[in-house]
């Protein structure tokens, strides 16, 4: 849950990268640690991974600072993709704001995407979260692949399967090259702040 | 007639699913490779290539080993059990005890077990946290060491002068009440929220008499497992699985698609794909005992 003070005015939210298992979410926060050197206000944590598999959450913390007279912060998550952990993913989503879903664009993890999608939804409703209400973005990595002759879904059926009844904001990204990790998660903070805003009615007009 | 693809291109696509880390689908890619190089390939040519292949699944094989064999959750250092205590836990500066409680939880949400149990532990002193505690022990006691040792643990306690009669009756209710939603948790009916759409129209489906299913999974033998379909409406099939077939139930959960499913009809069979709805077991009835399982069909195509 966002921490937001007021009286300070300051905001402090939580960013969830979800997704399965090799999908992407590290190398998102990677290139987000490279990429916003301005806005990074401290070191990415990656606890643990085996391989480079994340084994427990990576922790990425971020300053965006005075948003409409307020000092605004956002903390970004992964979850450990693997379906074996969890309670793990049920640990990190705890207090989310908002969420980025990455899903795999390579056709081999066509099932793997609408498993963790589920996956995310079974995990927000056990905190009465709904995966129709809150704010999130949906990120279709690896669109590079296609040019190395993998075989990639097109994005239009990623859209029917995975965004069909969601309908939210989604982006092409090929996250190893930095290509639109930067759209998605603009996007999500908009959509988190603005949720924010409806909810504690934190900006100054 | 597709033609043949070349074997180089197979082999790069292996390739860079084993790059992305996706050891299961560079697998399955180099055992295609594997069959068509000893249907298609010839002369001095095949074996060096059987070699090759077969050093390759060998060695995608030993690595995938490593994983599975690997510690499920490995226990980590203090300094990173101090973030995961930190970042997560539920500090309520109101209740004295009430953050250690918070940092106790967090850690056996990572499955950091022992320091959590000690963190419980110390806790059982204090009189308005001991119950919550205790529960919190059998709670995660069940899920990391198994029945045997919670049931231990109450043994314990009921010698424990800390603990009055009342909270141990109140303890051993709590642990039924555990016990019986683990299994419940253990076998559970998930909502189909992601339904892929089906490319078969209601009114172009065939009756379907019976479905077999090819995949190794199912039955570990390639001529599959048949079922009987029990109903049909439109492109929904119901089957019910004996229960002597349960590994075959296991093998259908909801929310599994399933590719090269072989369908019967009196014109003829088809192959396609299915969906899995719904998977239940039936307990009530002449089937009781048995799984219903309810299929959609995805798409179809002649063979
Ligand atoms: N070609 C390509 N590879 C990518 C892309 N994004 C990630 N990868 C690769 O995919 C592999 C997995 O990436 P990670 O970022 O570790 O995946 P993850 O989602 O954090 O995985 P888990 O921690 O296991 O859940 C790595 O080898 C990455 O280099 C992409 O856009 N294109
Ligand atoms: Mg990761």
């Amino acid at each position: 849950m966002a921490n937001i003070n007021l009286k300070d005015r300051r905001i402090e939210c939580k960013i969830v990268y979800y997704g399965p298992g090799r999908c992407g979410k590290t190398t998102n926060l990677q290139h987000i640690h490279n990429a916003f050197k301005k806005q990074v206000i401290g070191d990415m944590i990656s606890i643990d991974t085996q391989g480079d598999r994340t084994l427990f959450f990576d922790f990425l913390p971020l300053g965006l600072g005075k948003i409409r007279g307020c000092d605004v912060k956002i903390q970004l998550y992964t979850v450990p993709g693997q379906v074996k952990y969890s309670s793990t993913r049920q640990l990190v989503l705890r207090g989310v704001d908002g969420v980025v879903f990455v899903a795999d664009s390579l056709k081999v993890r066509r099932e793997k995407n609408m498993l963790s999608l589920r996956d995310l939804h079974e995990n927000l409703k056990k905190m009465g979260l709904w995966i129709n209400k809150i704010p999130l973005v949906m990120q279709y990595n690896k669109r590079d692949l296609e040019a190395e002759g993998l075989p990639v879904m097109p994005v239009e059926q990623m859209e029917k399967e995975l965004n069909r009844q969601l309908k939210v904001p989604s982006f092409n990204a090929s996250a190893v090259n930095g290509q639109g990790v930067g759209e998605t998660i603009n996007a999500c903070m908009k959509l988190t702040l603005r949720d924010l805003q409806r909810k504690f009615k934190w900006a100054q007009d | 007639m597709h033609s043949k693809p070349k074997l180089s291109s197979l082999f790069k696509e292996a390739e860079l699913y084993r790059q992305q880390g996706l050891l299961n689908e560079t697998l399955d890619q180099y055992r295609k490779i594997e069959k068509i190089i000893r249907k298609q390939a010839i002369g001095k040519n095949k074996e060096t290539l059987l070699i090759k292949i077969t050093a390759d699944i060998e060695m995608v094989e030993k690595e995938l080993n490593s994983f599975i064999e690997s510690k499920e959750i490995p226990e980590v250092s203090e300094k990173v059990r101090e973030l995961m205590r930190t970042m997560f836990s539920l500090d309520d500066p109101e209740v004295k005890g009430s953050s250690l409680m918070g940092e106790a939880i967090a850690l056996a949400g990572f499955g950091q077990y022992e320091a959590a149990a000690n963190a419980f532990e110390r806790l059982l002193d204090f009189d308005h946290l001991r119950l919550d505690s205790a529960k919190k022990m059998l709670l995660y006691g069940l899920e990391f060491n198994g029945e045997k040792e919670v049931l231990l643990l109450l043994r314990k306690w009921e010698t424990d002068a800390r603990f009055t009669m009342e909270e141990i009756n109140y303890l051993v209710k709590h642990l039924q009440y555990l016990l019986k939603t683990e299994k419940k948790r253990k076998n559970p009916d998930l909502p189909d929220i992601i339904e892929p759409e089906s490319n078969v129209t209601e009114n172009d489906l065939i009756d379907i008499s019976d479905i077999r299913l090819r995949s190794p999974d199912v039955s570990g033998k390639e001529s599959g497992v048949k079922l009987t379909v029990n109903f049909q409406h439109g492109i929904k099939l119901n089957i019910v699985v004996p229960q002597e077939q349960t590994e075959v139930a296991h093998a259908l959960p909801a929310g599994k698609l399933i590719k090269g499913v072989v369908f019967s009809s009196n014109i003829g069979t088809f192959s396609g794909t299915i969906y899995v709805l719904l998977n239940r077991k039936i307990d009530f009835g002449p089937h009781i005992g048995d799984t219903s399982v309810n299929l959609k069909v995805i798409d179809i195509s002649g063979r």
